[in-house]
């Protein structure tokens, strides 16, 4: 959990372009939305990182 | 953000209040309670903290977020002015946006505040706006009022200016005055101004016209729907004082003045994104989530144009609450009617509403009419 705060604190900093900002935003929300929900946050956050590449 | 970066650290850098600011040092160092009038952006609250800053005194605002009912000001005010700063010399009571402490919210808070008054033994200052109105009558007399005057066009002009060399801005004289005057006397919406007609470092000042005095949310949606760059956006609600359930629907009835075809469906998608994470803090009450709701009503929405619209855009207030309201008054009548008419026929509110048209005929009947015991109003909403 608070790998995502950092992760949503700092895209903003990112040297690449603002639309992929928004995208990788997104994403986090959803990933937190589901760790809230109770879903394992191990996996989520795997699939966090994996949809970075 | 130029309005953050620039707000005053030292009396020194708060342009053409001599006379008040030199009032306001004497008052806060005798502790004299204090009322700061004034029309917006002249300068009030940051005075305010840059005295404090160059007293090294320490500031305790109360302002409009926090509710200042009578139990708050007693337990916040009373016990903060009874206690020496910790780490610094001295301590201000700041009460910030005085003008929206009535109503029902507040109930009692200015007469507790009178009450403390003898006791307070730290200086207490408090900004308003409009300081002539009924409700200070009594805080008038109790307090050393000191009004900031609205600043020429050429104070502001002159603090743009210092703004623009210190950004390294490249500038005409002529658009620096246009903004000046354009500002109607308002530091904060005149560096707003500047920071949006910002482009490379160099200056571009034809989206403004004329301006009325514009409430804040004004300055956030036109930070919003001008930048293009996130950070920027991100910030812009950030001294707002409306919700964001208040923000989306002024951007919701705002967008399609400044967004046309595939950004305006991008944009729309980014409110609607914004409105389910509303909806999941609802749910889980989980407020963290809050930050995305941010994220999706200012930078989604500014990143969804390409390019700045130039024009200017006289932003309207939104429009769908009034209706709902309108849509809600109509239905009202539809309702009471069916509730006595379900009661009398032993069926549910909900399918005599359902069948209502059906029922409407026979209605106006002498004999059902004196039965249910409709009302004029009613008749004649049916008889429309």
């Amino acid at each position: 959990m608070d790998i995502i705060k950092q992760i949503q604190k700092e895209v903003w900093n990112l040297k690449i372009e603002d639309e992929k900002k928004l995208k990788i935003i997104e994403k986090c929300g959803e990933i937190e939305f589901r760790m809230v929900e109770g879903s394992d946050e191990y996996l989520q956050l795997q699939s966090l990182l994996a949809s970075f590449l | 953000m130029l309005t953050h970066k620039y707000s005053p650290k030292s009396l020194k850098e708060i342009y053409g209040q001599n006379l008040a600011l030199e009032k306001l040092k004497y008052n806060v160092q005798h502790k004299i309670p204090t009322i700061l009038h004034g029309s917006t952006g002249t300068g009030k609250t940051s005075s305010v903290y840059a005295l404090a800053n160059e007293l090294n005194f320490e500031v305790m605002e109360l302002n409009a977020s926090n509710f200042r009912n009578k139990d708050q000001i007693e337990s916040i005010v009373g016990a903060a002015s009874q206690q020496q700063s910790l780490f610094k010399k001295g301590k201000i009571i700041l009460l910030d946006e005085l003008d929206g402490i009535s109503g029902t919210k507040d109930r009692g808070g200015l007469q507790a505040l009178i009450k403390l008054l003898p006791k307070i033994r730290t200086s207490l200052v408090l900004v308003s706006n409009d300081i002539w109105d009924n409700k200070f009558s009594t805080l008038r007399k109790k307090f050393d009022l000191i009004e900031f005057n609205t600043p020429t066009h050429e104070i502001i002009f002159n603090f743009l200016k210092d703004i623009s060399d210190k950004e390294n801005i490249k500038y005409l004289e002529d658009d620096l005055k246009k903004l000046a005057r354009s500002s109607n006397g308002d530091f904060r919406a005149a560096l707003t101004d500047l920071q949006i007609s910002l482009e490379n470092n160099g200056l571009k000042v034809d989206l403004l016209s004329e301006r009325n005095k514009t409430t804040e949310i004004f300055n956030s949606l036109k930070l919003i729907f001008k930048t293009l760059d996130p950070k920027i956006a991100l910030s812009s609600l950030d001294n707002l004082k409306e919700n964001l359930d208040e923000v989306a629907l002024w951007l919701e009835e705002n967008l399609p003045k400044e967004y046309h075809g595939q950004d305006l469906s991008k944009a729309l998608d980014s409110l609607s994104k914004a409105d389910v994470f509303k909806g999941r803090i609802i749910r889980q009450q989980y407020y963290r989530f809050m930050v995305y709701q941010i994220a999706f009503l200012t930078a989604g929405v500014a990143l969804s144009k390409k390019e700045k619209n130039p024009g200017f855009v006289n932003y309207s207030r939104p429009s769908r609450i009034l209706k709902m309201y309108i849509a809600k008054m109509r239905n009202s009548k539809k309702l009471a009617i069916s509730k006595t008419l379900a009661e009398k026929t032993h069926t549910s509110t909900k399918r005599v509403m359902q069948n209502f048209g059906y029922y409407k005929r026979f209605l106006l009947n002498k004999d059902i009419i004196s039965e249910l015991e409709l009302n004029e109003d009613e008749i004649k909403f049916l008889r429309s």
